[in-house]
C-alpha cells in the first residue's frame, strides 16, 4: 500500500468542525497531519478530538513545517480564493470550501493560478458526490433518457430574513450549489435570464438556456419554510427523474418507476456525511492527488458556476437575457 | 479529562463504518485498538491514531485509556465487559449486550458494585425522532400511554445460524429495546414465527398499554420501520426513524421531516450513530447517566428472553426481571 495523501486543513470554524473534519476520518489513504486558524485554541481543540498532531495559527508556517501534498480551505469566500491562488502558486494541490471566489474575475485569478502551477484545484460542490445525484447523472447520460428537455430546481433556505446588503453574498452562498448542479446534470450554460422580487422576503426565478439546447428554470426563495430542494429532470424517451432532499432519487418510464436511492436511516447502511456527499468529495480530491488526474468538481467547472452566477445577478437586475461569460 | 481516551475491541465491518468514524465528532480520543486481526488493527490506528494491542488484558492494564468499547459479537461483549470493569474501566459494548439476559446479569451487578458506567448502544434512544417521540410520550398532549404498533422490514438475510445472525437477538433487539424505553416495564408477552424470518409478538406492558411488534425479512429492499404510537390525548406516526406526525384528535399540530440539502444535515444523530458515543464521552467524563444504561440493557434482555420463551411455548409468557 502506498503512503497515504498527506493534507493540511485551514480553518476550524463551524462549517469545517461539523461536516470537514469529521468526513476527513471516512477516507481511505489521507493522513491530516496538521490544522490552522487564527484563533490557536479553536484548531488546538478541533485538533485534538480528530487525532490531528500540529496545530497553527498562521497557515504558511504549518505549509512551511508539515509541507502537505494538498490543502483544504474552509475559511470564508473572500479567503478561498486569495489562499487557493496563495497555495496553488506554492505548488500544492487546493481544495476550497464553495463558493471559490466572490466574483467571476476572482476566479478567474485562480483558474489563472491553476493553470500555471498544474496542480489540482478542487471546489466543493458536493451535490455532484451526492449517492442520489450520481444516480440521476447516470441515467440522464445513458442513451435509454434520450435526449434532456429541462431540469427544474425549487430551493428555499428557510432563513427568515435576508438585509438588502447581504443578499449578493446570501445569494452566492445559497445558489451555487444548484447553478453548479445544473452544469453537472444538464452540461454548460450559454445563456441566462432571471427576475426577481427583491428585498427581506426574496425570490429570485431563473431561466437557464444550456449548450445542449435543455432548458433549466430553478427558483430560490428564502421563504419562511425550513430548507428544501426539489429536482426534476425530464428526457426525450418519457423518462423522468427527480431527487428530493437532496437525498432520494426516483426515476420514472412512463407511470413506472424503473430505478431509486432512498438511504435508509433505521440500519447502519446510510450515513448524512456520504449520502450529502461531503466524504465522496473529499475522497476525489485525495483520489485526484494520487492518481495525478484532474479533479471532478476542478476550478474550471467552478469558475463556469460564477460565470452562471454573475450572469443571474446581472440579469436580475435588469439586464435581459445575459451570456455566461466563462465556459470550461 | 476533555477528551476521554478510549480503547476499541474490534476493527471488523461494522466498527469500521459506525464507530471509529464518529469518535472524533462524539469527543472521544482512540487510544488504543485491539483485535485479533494486527492488520486490520494497524489500519485503524494509521487512519484515527492509537496504539494497537493483540491482548485485550494487556489494553485494559496499559493505563493508556479512560474507557473500553466493545464491538465483537454478543458472546463476548458481556464477559469482556466484566473485564474491563474488573479493571476499573467503564465500558460500551455494542447490541445486543450479551446472548441473554442471564449473562447479562453479573454485568449489571458488577457495575453496581464498582460504580462504574457500563451501557449498550441501543442507538434508537439516541436518535432525534425517538428522543421525540419519548419526550412526546410524557407530555399532557400525548396523556397515559394505550396502544404501540411497530413494523419493520430488514433488507438482510439473518440466517439464524449463531448469536451473530439471529434474527430476532441481532436486529429485533433494536426495536424492543425501543419499545420498552418509550412505553416502560413489560408485564406478559405472546408471539409467534415463521422459521425465525418472520415474527409476531403481542406485548402487554405494566401500564395497561398494549403493543405489538411485525418483524419480516425482504432482502435487498429497502429498511421499513414504521412506528405509530397512541396515547390517551395524542398520538405520534413514525416513518423511517426519520420522519413523524403528531397530533391529537382532528389536527396534525408537527411535522418533522430532516433536511439533507443543506450542510444542516445528519451529522449522525438522525441514527443515533453519534450521539449514542457522545453518551459514553458524557459519561465518561462526567459520570453521566446514559439513556442505555446497562440496567436498561438488563431490562430489554429480560423481555427478549420472554419472547423467546413464547415463541416456544406458544403461550403468554411473564417477563422476569
Amino acid at each position: 500500500m502506498s503512503d497515504p495523501i498527506r493534507l493540511c486543513v485551514i480553518g476550524a470554524g463551524r462549517h469545517s468542525t461539523n461536516n470537514i473534519y469529521p468526513s476527513l476520518f471516512r477516507l481511505n489513504g489521507v493522513r491530516v497531519v496538521g490544522n490552522c486558524d487564527l484563533d490557536l485554541a479553536r484548531a488546538k481543540t478541533v485538533a485534538q478530538r480528530h487525532a490531528i498532531e500540529q496545530s497553527y495559527s498562521d497557515h504558511r508556517a504549518m505549509l512551511e513545517a508539515l509541507k502537505p501534498d494538498g490543502a483544504i480551505i474552509c475559511v470564508g469566500h473572500d479567503g478561498h480564493a486569495r489562499l487557493g491562488a496563495e497555495l496553488l502558486e506554492c505548488g500544492l494541490h487546493v481544495y476550497t470550501e464553495k463558493p471559490n471566489a466572490t466574483s467571476l474575475d476572482q476566479s478567474l485569478m485562480v483558474l489563472k493560478a491553476q493553470q500555471q502551477s498544474g496542480r489540482i484545484c478542487m471546489v466543493a460542490y458536493k451535490k455532484r458526490f451526492a449517492p442520489a445525484y450520481k444516480k440521476a447523472r447516470a441515467i440522464i447520460d445513458s442513451p435509454e433518457f434520450g435526449r434532456a428537455l429541462g431540469m427544474d430546481v425549487v430551493r428555499s433556505c428557510g432563513q427568515a430574513s435576508v438585509p438588502a446588503a447581504a443578499l449578493r453574498t446570501h445569494l452566492l452562498d445559497w445558489t451555487c450549489h444548484t447553478l453548479d448542479l445544473s452544469t453537472y446534470l444538464l452540461g454548460p450554460v450559454d445563456r441566462v435570464y432571471a427576475k426577481m422580487c427583491a428585498g427581506e422576503q426574496y425570490a429570485i426565478s431563473v431561466v437557464l438556456l444550456h449548450r445542449s439546447g435543455a432548458l433549466g428554470h430553478q427558483l430560490f426563495t428564502n421563504g419562511p419554510a425550513a430548507p428544501e430542494e426539489r429536482v426534476y429532470v425530464t428526457g426525450s424517451q418519457r423518462i423522468t427523474v427527480r431527487v428530493d432532499n437532496s437525498i432520494d432519487m426516483l426515476a420514472q418510464r412512463g407511470d413506472q418507476p424503473f430505478a431509486a436511492h432512498k438511504p435508509s436511516f433505521t440500519t447502519g447502511s446510510a450515513f448524512g456525511d456520504i449520502e450529502q456527499g461531503f466524504a465522496g468529495e473529499l475522497q476525489e480530491f485525495a483520489s485526484a492527488i494520487r492518481e495525478s488526474r484532474p479533479a471532478e468538481s476542478n476550478i474550471s467547472q467552478a469558475t463556469h458556476t460564477m460565470a452562471v452566477f454573475e450572469a443571474m445577478w446581472e440579469s436580475a437586475h435588469g439586464g435581459g437575457e445575459v451570456a455566461v461569460r466563462y465556459q470550461p | 479529562m476533555k477528551f476521554p481516551r478510549v480503547g476499541v475491541v474490534g476493527a471488523g465491518g461494522l466498527s469500521s463504518r459506525q464507530i471509529y468514524p464518529n469518535l472524533a465528532a462524539a469527543g472521544l480520543k482512540l487510544s488504543a485498538v485491539c483485535d485479533l486481526d494486527r492488520a486490520k488493527a494497524q489500519a485503524k490506528v494509521d487512519q484515527y491514531g492509537g496504539e494497537v494491542f493483540d491482548d485485550f488484558d494487556t489494553m485494559l492494564a496499559s493505563g493508556k485509556i479512560d474507557g473500553v468499547i466493545l464491538c465483537v459479537g454478543p458472546e463476548f461483549h458481556s464477559t469482556g465487559s466484566l473485564k474491563a470493569l474488573q479493571a476499573g474501566l467503564p465500558v460500551y459494548t455494542e447490541k445486543p449486550p450479551a446472548v441473554c439476559a442471564a449473562d447479562l446479569k453479573p454485568v449489571v451487578a458488577l457495575a453496581r458494585e464498582k460504580n462504574l458506567i457500563a451501557m449498550t448502544a441501543m442507538k434508537k434512544r439516541y436518535a432525534d425522532v425517538y428522543r421525540r417521540a419519548k419526550a412526546f410520550i410524557g407530555s399532557p398532549e400525548f396523556g397515559s400511554p394505550q396502544h404501540l404498533q411497530m413494523f419493520r422490514v430488514s433488507p438482510f438475510l439473518w440466517t439464524n445460524e449463531s448469536p451473530r445472525t439471529d434474527h430476532l437477538l441481532d436486529y429485533g433487539v433494536h426495536n424492543i429495546d425501543l419499545v420498552v424505553w418509550l412505553f416502560g416495564p413489560v408485564k406478559t408477552v405472546e408471539a409467534r414465527t415463521i422459521e425465525k424470518k418472520v415474527y409476531d409478538i403481542t406485548l402487554a406492558f405494566e401500564s395497561g398499554a398494549i403493543g405489538s411488534l411485525s418483524f419480516v425479512i425482504r432482502p435487498g429492499v429497502t429498511a421499513v420501520e414504521d412506528l405509530e404510537i397512541t396515547g390517551s390525548s395524542g398520538w405520534m406516526s413514525i416513518r423511517d426513524q426519520s420522519q413523524f406526525r403528531i397530533g391529537s384528535p382532528g389536527k396534525v399540530t408537527e411535522i418533522r421531516d430532516p433536511n439533507f440539502s443543506t450542510a444542516g444535515g445528519d451529522g449522525g444523530a438522525v441514527t443515533g450513530h453519534r450521539t449514542e458515543l457522545e453518551a459514553f464521552a458524557a459519561a465518561l467524563r462526567d459520570g453521566t447517566r446514559p439513556a442505555s444504561h446497562i440496567e436498561e440493557s438488563y431490562r430489554t434482555m429480560c423481555v427478549y428472553d420472554a419472547i423467546v420463551r413464547a415463541v416456544a411455548s406458544g403461550k403468554t409468557e411473564t417477563v422476569q426481571s
